[in-house]
């Protein structure tokens, strides 16, 4: 299999098939982080699909000097938060689980645990829906994409020590907000 | 109450982002701390509730659709969508590149360099410009003189007469350039009425601007076709209307899976739109050589043998190409002295029109 360097050169070279793989490789992982940033699935597609379509029409000024899929992620970063400050965010519940689609938690799970988790997907994804853009990319890029706090750095452009102190941030604001069911899990 | 800054070093251990030492100093606090501990279990509950959260798939691969859209995007005509190149794995650069998207990535980066090209032409020859207009009254009486002939004044000159002159500038100077001394056009014989003939005849206070700009025009038209004419590295051929029209060195070059870009290739249509042709008499006939649209340049991207393919193949075409001259070694050895960029495998081809029919013998013509 061929690594990112590879296919973007055959990609700038002018093999368009090459960039149709970097897409393939990416795709879900991107759309998944952009889910949640963005609190929507219609326009996290659409998200994704542009930041591809930039990451191509740029793909000659990519540097290196990260990978791929950290500059790629910087590109739809930057998407999602324009296309976030013209939308209003969904803080409900019900809303979060209309807006982010009704996605298996846990296929294998007993039916009646499924629903608890499901239950539980839905208010942490509208407790996410509160916290402030800012807050929640650094959170989602941390918890869900596993992101080290360099990378998160470079794909938010911020200064690693800010990462920091906004991530603590952004987990002590949702921990207020889900105390409830944490509580509950904790007694 | 707990320090922020040990918060956040809670934080960053629990993300393994902590220096070996300061790792060790969160160790020895969570020890110490119950409140340290309880922040450290609730923000590693947090974590595993997000971590836990669903994992969105797209229902489909987007490959197609993002190279479809790139690709429009690139080409700058998102608009009309283009008959959608598929993505195929092992498709060839050449294919890719002659259905636009590699030399339109090129073109502007071409185009800027082939103005920075004429601009340094044109400065050169800023003092000849100069110069031909103070000797225009004497030299050139039909150019300048004219204007200031009466009945101009009142709007009675010929329409046309400026760019006329133009043209005949034009059309002397590709004469020059090409060793051919036939083509002082008689007046009239078509009538053209090119930016520069847009100072009108009723605006005569705008006469002595136009005599420049028509000095400078004909000054451009000639380094344009020097520029050409005087190409390092070219293969010249002559061609028949048709073969220029229905594109038959880019189909050729596609057959042979070469790479190749229209380097200078001003259309018919772009041609009437910049000169604003009128119906020209039925007995003027231009010699089509010298129309603006009668030849294109390209640059291909081949290996020698590609080119001695290109060149074999063009000449098959004998119905069509009445001429191909490898006039790449001539260039080179011409040159010799002069700082020459021998690419590997940049080679330029140049297209001439030939002429479809006689031209009408015109004043001033001369064989060589």
């Amino acid at each position: 299999m061929k690594d990112d360097a590879q296919l973007i050169d055959e990609a700038i070279a002018g093999d368009s098939a090459a960039f149709g793989q970097l897409v393939t490789r990416y795709q879900d992982r991107l759309y998944n982080t952009l889910v949640h940033v963005l609190q929507s699935t219609d326009t996290a597609r659409d998200a994704v699909q542009e930041a591809f379509v930039q990451a191509y029409v740029k793909l000659e000024s990519f540097e290196r000097a990260s990978g791929f899929y950290t500059w790629l992620y910087r590109i739809g970063m930057n998407l999602a938060i324009s296309r976030r400050r013209r939308e209003k965010p969904a803080v409900s519940v019900d809303h979060a689980r209309d807006a982010l689609g009704h996605e298996p938690v846990d296929p294998g799970a007993a039916p009646g645990a499924k629903l608890e988790q499901e239950e539980r997907a839905a208010q942490v994804q509208a407790a996410l829906a509160t916290l402030s853009e800012e807050h929640r990319s650094i959170l989602i890029l941390r918890e869900v994409d596993g992101c080290a706090y360099e990378q998160i750095a470079e794909i938010l452009d911020l200064p690693i020590g800010t990462i920091r102190s906004r991530l603590h941030r952004a987990r002590l604001q949702l921990r207020d907000q889900l105390k409830g069911i944490f509580q509950e899990e904790t007694t | 109450m707990i320090p922020e800054r040990r918060e956040e070093l809670i934080s960053a251990y629990l993300d393994g982002e902590l220096a070996p030492d300061e790792r060790a100093q969160v160790e020895k606090w969570l020890e110490e701390s119950p409140e340290l501990r309880q922040l450290h279990d609730d923000l590693r509950w947090l974590g595993s509730s997000i971590r836990s959260l669903p994992r969105h798939k797209l229902d489909q691969d987007l490959a197609t659709a993002v190279v479809r859209r790139a690709e429009r995007t690139v080409l700058g005509g998102d608009s009309q969508p283009s008959p959608a190149p598929e993505v195929r794995p092992g498709q060839s650069i050449a294919t890719w590149w002659l259905r636009g998207a590699g030399w339109r990535r090129l073109a502007w980066p071409a185009l800027a360099l082939a103005a920075a090209l004429m601009i340094l032409l044109f400065n050169s020859d800023e003092r000849e410009a100069q110069r031909e207009v103070a000797q225009a009254p004497k030299d050139a009486p039909k150019t300048a003189a004219r204007r200031d002939a009466p009945g101009e004044a009142d709007g009675s000159r010929p329409q046309g007469a400026v760019a006329m002159d133009n043209e005949q500038d034009a059309y002397r100077a590709a004469s020059s350039a090409q060793g051919e001394a036939r083509l002082e056009k008689p007046a009239g014989a078509m009538r053209l009425k090119s930016p520069a003939g847009a100072v009108p005849a009723t605006a005569p206070a705008l006469g002595a601007a136009a005599d420049r700009e028509t000095t400078q025009s004909s000054v451009r038209a000639r380094k344009m076709s020097a520029a050409v004419d005087e190409r390092l590295d070219a293969v010249v051929c002559e061609v028949t209307p048709e073969f220029l029209r229905d594109k038959g060195f880019e189909k050729l070059l596609e057959r042979l899976n070469v790479v190749g870009s229209v380097e200078e290739a001003p259309s018919p249509d772009a041609a009437v739109v910049k000169n604003s042709i009128e119906p020209a008499p039925p007995e003027a006939k231009t010699p089509s050589m010298l129309r603006p649209d009668s030849r294109r340049a390209y640059v291909v991207q081949a290996t020698e043998e590609q080119v001695a393919k290109i060149i074999t193949e063009l000449s098959k075409q004998a119905d069509q190409v009445k001429r191909v001259s490898d006039e790449r070694s001539r260039s080179e050895k011409e040159s010799r002295g002069r700082t020459v960029v021998v690419g590997a495998r940049r080679h330029h081809f140049v297209l001439q029109m030939s002429p479809a029919a006689p031209a009408e013998p015109v004043e001033g013509e001369s064989k060589p």
